[in-house]
């Protein structure tokens, strides 16, 4: 009859209609990727950090078998790329990459639109952002003692630069000078574009940078590297110390990592977690990274490094607090 | 001589077939984009990054370096046609060139443009070949004094900017000022008036603001108007410059030469400056100032001039040091780095077969522009026919896709947008937007370096004059100030005489 016809039509298509609402996380690993997948980068094209990701991006699109495709959203020392991130649906389909200070440093200094502890899913840590203490070529100390000497002598009268207020630059070097009772001036600038030439012509006596952006620099002697402010000595200057080999107990811990906004099935991000992981610990890609653009690439598993962030985000609440940087 | 053989080194490179077919497409792309309001020089170099890791470094190069100091020559066209900057670079050269247009003189106008833009262009660069080093030694010497000092003379100049009403315009350019300080505060790292909008933690979008002001307010204002509004007449003869147009630009063109490739090699300055700079001083130096703004050849010539010697310029402290002055040099670094080409004070040494293989392929390159550009006036000149419910529309959608595409941030074409409205509010009542926006770029550099410079000296005020460079900026920005007073004065005291 035309009526229990009607019915199996309808009960049929709101069978059909009610399965699509079922989530089905452990078949969406197993297909994942179908699709291209959305990089987010959060700095302009052409820096350290974009050169990273896209390089990264190409090796991955091979591995997924989908194109990473690559979106600039900067602005706001990485805030926007992040928020960008953050906003986006959790399905898999956009990842990008986070600097630290977006979630450890930064919320303790503005108000923004996100979470640092929850909204973020982390996948892993993809490179440790190398930094190191530098003064002109020619100027008269040539070790990071040398410096100090000259700061507690000359009280007022030193003056670091960074790349900007709030960055891991700026506040190491107060951390170091609140350590030992120094007093020594910051200078900001914008970025190392900026604080590079400061060094270089003598407005500012130290900086600390990057392997990349000093690296042509100190080759050609106009700068000198005092000191490693990050964890393990750089492998191309393997002569200069470290400040944890100095004795100091702390060291510029910054991290590049990639993530996923929270809520995007666990699968997925293991998926993809495997997958970076067996990348960047591929002994020819690391020595193509470190060989052309100076950068380390370095594994650390997306839950050791959720737990990294807490604990540097509850460190940089008290530490921003004593320096009066705090919203 | 040793430079001799490298320019013979440059020009066995930079002749090679691929690489001028590298150099007219770099050239071409560089002046559409140029053209386009808002799409520029940024955007298309990083969408073509990924394509040119293809070919061959010098290549690549010289294909994006075509593209930036093309898109400077482009930036003039729809100034001079349509009253809408190309670029942020080429507002002032709405300020004349526009009314040039509307007296039939867009041909001119755009002829004196593209040969000014030439022969900038090919003049710094050879101060580029001959003088690298000097100057980059010089440029390091700026520091956070000498820079307000700088700032300090380019206000003081700015008043120069006004065209109407002297109060007017200072209240734009304190307008200015204010809109520049929204965003972090460099030394507390503060936000001030973003009213926790994170797309606004670096301020205002300088193109976005300019696109605005200048681009969505001519075409709403057009809108209102457009029935009451003439058809431009223009003769087609009236092409090229005139003799005349020639010797009364020519001088332009060199003060506009030399003080932008100044300004450019200066990080953070850059093509901008430097075309309000050159008009300012065009302004200044002319005899007939008042006439400045209803379609002087020299108001169009010296800032063209100007932001061309800028570009290049700017190639400079990217060459010797790897440091870029603005953000498109610094996607060029980037760019070399991806190459292998390591950017720095050695890179002349190790690659010198790459540095002038570059350089004779601008030389080139500004040539193509040249025999690009002034053919294609007359094509340009049709497009002020063009029926203004069409024009306008498509100009609309240009500007927004244009500020979308700077940062891909919807943001930028709602400030697009918001400065638009302020624009035909400003037009309506008489205000004008070049001393906002030069107050705008100014203010930022005015107040870091002056907090800067006290950290430095540790509070004290000497510092400014203690430092020889600095001091001089000063006292000349002083006397500067000092001699409008004078003149005037000696306005004002016949009338008083004449009274007694």
């Amino acid at each position: 009859m035309a009526n229990k016809f009607q019915k199996t039509i309808i009960f049929s298509v709101t069978l059909l209609t009610l399965s699509f609402f079922i989530p089905t996380p452990f078949v969406l690993a197993i297909d994942y990727p179908t699709r291209p997948i959305s990089l987010i980068i959060q700095f302009t094209p052409g820096t350290t950090t974009d050169i990273i990701a896209r390089k990264l991006g190409d090796v991955v699109s091979k591995e997924l078998r989908q194109p990473l495709v690559p979106i600039n959203k900067t602005g706001g020392g990485g805030t926007i790329g992040v928020a960008e991130i953050i906003r986006s649906k959790p399905d898999g389909y956009t990842i990008g990459c986070i600097n630290m200070p977006t979630l450890a440093i930064i919320p303790h200094m503005q108000t923004l639109p996100y979470d640092p502890l929850r909204d973020i899913s982390h996948i892993c840590v993809i490179s440790p952002y190398e930094y190191g203490l530098y003064v002109k070529g020619d100027a008269p100390w040539n070790s990071l003692e040398e410096f100090i000497d000259y700061a507690r002598k000359n009280p007022g009268k030193v003056t670091h630069g960074s790349p900007g207020p709030g960055t891991t630059n700026h506040l190491i070097m107060v951390r170091i000078g609140k350590d030992l009772n120094l007093d020594w001036r910051h200078v900001p600038y914008k970025g190392d574009g900026e604080l590079i030439p400061a060094v270089l012509g003598g407005s500012v006596l130290s900086g600390v940078g990057s392997p990349a952006a000093l690296m042509p620099h100190i080759k050609a002697g106009k700068l000198k590297l005092l000191v490693v402010t990050s964890k393990d000595r750089w492998s191309y200057f393997p002569e200069v110390p470290t400040l944890l080999e100095k004795g100091y107990t702390y060291f510029q811990a910054s991290y590049l990592s990639l993530g996923a906004p929270a809520g995007t099935p666990e699968p997925i991000r293991q998926k993809l977690e495997d997958v970076i992981k067996k990348a960047i610990q591929d002994p020819a890609l690391k020595k193509e990274f470190e060989e052309k653009i100076y950068a380390k690439l370095e594994y650390i598993s997306g839950e050791e490094f959720k737990k990294f962030i807490g604990e540097q985000f509850l460190f940089y609440k008290d530490f921003l607090k004593t320096i009066g940087m705090t919203k | 001589m040793d430079i001799l053989n490298f320019i013979f080194l440059g020009f066995k490179v930079g002749l090679q077939p691929v690489n001028l077919f590298y150099c007219f497409i770099g050239v071409l792309l560089g002046t559409l984009i140029g053209v386009l309001p808002g799409i520029g020089p940024v955007a298309t170099i990083s969408i073509l990054l990924p394509i040119t890791v293809k070919i061959s470094p010098v290549s690549a190069i010289i294909m994006l370096a075509g593209i930036y100091y093309g898109a400077q020559y482009g930036g003039s066209t729809t100034s001079i046609l349509v009253n809408i900057p190309g670029e942020a670079s080429s507002v002032v050269t709405c300020l004349d060139g526009y009314q040039m247009a509307r007296r039939g003189r867009a041909g001119p106008a755009l002829g004196i443009a593209a040969i000014g833009s030439f022969i900038a262009g090919t003049l710094s660069l050879l101060g580029l070949t001959f003088l690298a080093y000097p100057f980059t030694n010089m440029a390091l010497k700026f520091g956070p004094p000498e820079y307000f000092s700088l700032m300090v003379f380019a206000l003081i100049i700015l008043s120069y900017l006004a065209h109407g009403s002297m109060i007017k315009a200072l209240i734009m350019a304190m307008f200015g000022l204010i809109l520049s300080y929204v965003g972090m505060d460099i030394v507390t790292g503060r936000m001030r008036f973003t009213f926790n909008i994170l797309d606004l933690s670096d301020g205002f979008g300088l193109v976005p603001l300019v696109m605005g002001l200048f681009g969505i307010s001519e075409v709403l204002i057009n809108i209102e108007q457009t029935l009451s509004r003439e058809v431009f007449k223009t003769k087609i003869k009236n092409l090229l410059p005139t003799l005349k147009d020639w010797t009364t630009a020519k001088w332009a063109i060199l003060r506009g030469t030399i003080i932008g490739f100044f300004l450019g090699i200066l990080p953070g300055a850059g093509p901008v400056i430097s075309s309000f700079v050159s008009y300012t001083v065009e302004k200044r130096v002319s005899k007939t100032p008042e006439k400045f703004g209803t379609g002087m050849i020299e108001g169009v010539a010296g800032p063209e001039s100007a932001n061309n010697a800028s570009a290049q310029g700017a190639f400079i402290p990217l060459f010797t040091l790897g440091i870029p002055p603005n953000v498109t040099t610094a996607i060029l670094l980037g760019a070399l780095i991806i190459y292998g080409l390591q950017p720095g004070p050695l890179l002349i040494q190790d690659h010198p077969d790459f540095f002038w293989g570059v350089i004779v392929s601008m030389y080139i390159g500004n040539g193509m522009l040249l025999l690009l550009n002034l053919p294609m006036i007359p094509l340009w000149v049709q497009v002020l026919r063009v029926p203004y419910p069409i024009l306008f529309p498509l100009i609309l959608l240009f500007c927004l896709i244009g500020s979308y595409s700077l940062s891909n941030s919807t943001f930028d074409v709602f400030v697009m947008i918001f400065f638009g409205i302020v624009g035909y509010l400003m037009r309506k009542f008489n205000y004008e937007g070049a001393p906002l926006v030069m107050a705008f770029v100014l203010g930022p550099l005015l107040e870091q370096n002056l907090r800067r410079s006290l950290i430095i000296s540790g509070g004290s005020f000497s510092i400014f004059m203690t430092r020889p460079i600095s001091a001089i900026t000063l006292i000349i920005a002083f006397l500067l100030l000092l001699s409008t007073f004078i003149t005037n004065m000696r306005k004002k005291k016949p009338s008083s005489e004449e009274v007694i």
